[in-house]
């Protein structure tokens, strides 16, 4: 079998992420190579223009002020912005103070002028109905979003920090997505609402939670068996799913929650966060996460990020954690929800 | 709910009393709406009671109804969906989708005939161009797949004149016209992340109906990074009732180290369902470690700089 050279990921900012997955499914399309061809940038704008008619019916002059300045309403592309955009030139965003003085930039030759696009939903929206990308892109903004909101505060954290709630009421915060839960689902959240007291409980004692060169985290995908990624779902379908990963660091894993990126109830619903068991360096660590797919026909993908009840994330230079992708078809594609049998 | 949010609700409430709020709509409609009472949010306000989520969200999009508020304050109390999302998909939307992209488009890799591709490769001198020109010879001396043929019979399926089935005949549960003869553990498919791979997949028509003009749909976008590459699109060969066709699926594995599905319906020439169920194959590329990537050099083991 075939063996590549690969490197290690590399950390990237949030929005090259987003643009670059864009730049992916238009090739993937028949956009040819990394250079943006004329036939592509029809297929786009008929896209902008099927979403937006009313906007691009609008005489220039009569638009809102903000699109002559910032274009932040649609409008048809050119390959001109759309190279720039998905290569990550189109705008540069302000670089977070923590990366700035971290010298990530100097060790790795990144440009510091090109550093990401300002990416607009509108387009977002077009790309993906374009490039048929059965509304992934829209969820990938949506997550890019909450992300780019985390990494602007120094050090990198959440920006939802832990809320409040009633003393002895875990369950009903973690449950609150998950109206009338499985049997299943209703085991596990109970089970993490006890976990949950008892943190809180130990929180305070004078353990430092900051981020650290001997930290690190492996994973094999050993808990995918049981939902894949693309499994198709049917809405509102409640599941649960596997994570195992690895202390692969130095430090021991205590008081750590895997956080959910973005709103915990728009797309797949989870709770806002579920506990990392405490984990010796070179262990191993199961996590259970109870998902609620959406109404809505879509491809969805959450992102968990590892990180401490003060909200600081553990790797807070890496843009994904624990993931999972999960497809709900449109309603007249799932006649008969089940694979096809084998025959002889 | 976080001060924040408290913080933003004490604002917009400001200069408004209670009672003006709930006397505007009766407290049935709070109620079927899901938002709390006055009292509720008194009790909120004096840290004596808090929101769930869920009524968050109904308050915050009650009170954009209203309007007068300013966003910031609202955002602050909860933020809105940063995009919306699209129309609903429909056999219409997903025909005019894929025949703009079959007929307007170069095509796409996979597309293209293999020793096109091997020749475009070989000019970039992309860094993996050596291992995929060995595996593009190796699978194209064991498949025969010519990709430009399969691009141009989707174009040719997409423009054929078809009728959606009437109502009587579409497909339900209890109707099973499609068997796949491929042994279950060549569905299964373990791959190096990025590999090229081909899914070797024979039907049997066990309906009543010829197949005619059908096509395999990919649900799900055609790729991602966690997803295999792999055509939204591939005709099926004509078929009649009690026969078996073969048919191939490219692909390209996925980048993250996971198990993947790829799943396939069978759709008429206007991209409408024409039999019950799904062909379902699985990349399986964990045989490499994920892991997270290191601090920056600024980072210290007692905390930030």
């Amino acid at each position: 079998m075939a063996r590549f050279r690969h490197r290690a990921p590399q950390p990237a900012v949030v929005t090259r992420a987003l643009t670059e997955a864009m730049r992916q499914l238009r090739m993937a399309n028949g956009g040819g190579t990394s250079a943006v061809s004329d036939p592509t940038i029809d297929v786009l704008n008929e896209a902008i223009q099927e979403l937006y008619p009313s906007t691009l019916a609008e005489p220039p002059q009569r638009r809102p002020r903000a699109s002559r300045g910032n274009r932040s309403t649609p409008h048809l592309v050119t390959a001109d912005y759309i190279r720039s955009l998905e290569h990550g030139r189109s705008a540069t965003l302000p670089l977070p103070a923590w990366l700035r003085a971290s010298g990530y930039l100097l060790t790795t030759g990144a440009d510091p002028g090109g550093f990401g696009s300002s990416v607009p939903p509108w387009l977002v929206r077009s790309y993906d109905l374009a490039f048929a990308a059965d509304g992934f892109l829209i969820d990938m903004y949506r997550w890019a979003s909450a992300l780019l909101a985390d990494h602007q505060h120094d050090p990198p954290r959440m920006s939802r920090h832990l809320p409040e709630y009633a003393a002895g009421a875990e369950y009903e915060y973690l449950s609150e997505n998950f109206t009338d839960p499985s049997d299943e689902v209703d085991g596990l959240l109970r089970k993490q609402a006890v976990t949950l007291r008892a943190r809180l409980a130990a929180s305070g004692n004078g353990r430092v939670w900051l981020p650290s060169h001997e930290d690190g985290s492996r994973t094999r995908g050993e808990g995918e068996d049981l939902v894949p990624d693309g499994t198709l779902v049917r809405p509102g379908q409640d599941l649960l799913y596997h994570w195992v990963l690895y202390n692969a660091g130095e430090l021991d894993w205590r008081d750590r929650f895997l956080f959910r990126v973005g709103d915990t109830g728009s797309g797949i619903r989870t709770p806002p966060f579920v506990p990392v068991p405490d984990t010796a360096p070179g262990g191993r660590a199961d996590i259970w996460c109870p998902l609620r797919a959406p109404d809505r026909p879509g491809t969805y993908r959450i992102c968990m990020k590892m990180g401490w009840p003060n909200g600081v994330y553990c790797f807070p230079r890496t843009l994904l954690g624990a993931m999972a992708i999960l497809i709900v078809p449109p309603a007249d594609l799932t006649v008969g929800h089940q694979p096809w049998g084998h025959g002889e | 709910m976080s001060e924040q949010q408290r913080a933003a609700l004490a604002r917009i409430l400001n200069g408004r009393s209670l009672r003006e709020f709930e006397g505007t709509y009766p407290r049935e409609r709070l109620a079927r709406k899901g938002l709390p009472s006055r009292q509720r949010l008194s009790a909120v306000l004096n840290r004596n009671a808090v929101l769930s989520r869920a009524e968050v969200a109904a308050l915050a999009a009650h009170l954009r109804s209203l309007k007068g508020h300013a966003e910031r304050d609202l955002a602050d109390l909860y933020p809105p969906d940063p995009i919306d999302p699209l129309p609903v998909s429909t056999p219409a939307r997903r025909h005019r989708q894929f025949l703009r992209l079959t007929t307007r488009l170069p095509g796409s890799r996979w597309w293209k005939r293999a020793d096109q591709l091997i020749e475009s490769m070989a000019d970039t001198k992309y860094l993996h161009a050596p291992e995929w020109e060995r595996q593009f010879h190796r699978l194209s001396a064991r498949f025969p797949v010519d990709q430009q043929r399969l691009r141009a019979e989707v174009e040719r399926i997409l423009t054929t004149e078809g009728t959606v089935s009437p109502e009587d005949e579409r497909p339900t549960d209890s109707s099973g016209p499609v068997a796949v003869l491929t042994a279950p553990e060549d569905l299964l498919r373990p791959c190096d992340r990025g590999e090229l791979f081909v899914f070797e997949i024979t039907l049997r028509n066990t309906g009543p109906s010829a197949w005619a003009g059908r096509m395999l749909l990919r649900l799900g976008p055609p790729v991602t990074s966690n997803l295999p590459f792999a055509p939204s699109l591939l005709p099926v060969p004509d078929t009649a009732p009690g026969q078996t066709c073969t048919l191939l699926i490219p692909g390209r594995a996925q980048w993250f180290a996971g198990l993947a599905v790829i799943s396939y319906v069978m759709v008429a020439p206007d991209c409408s369902l024409v039999a019950p169920g799904h062909l379902r194959c699985q990349v399986d590329t964990r045989n490499v470690d994920r892991f997270a990537a290191p601090l920056p050099p600024g980072y210290r083991p007692d905390g930030p700089p």
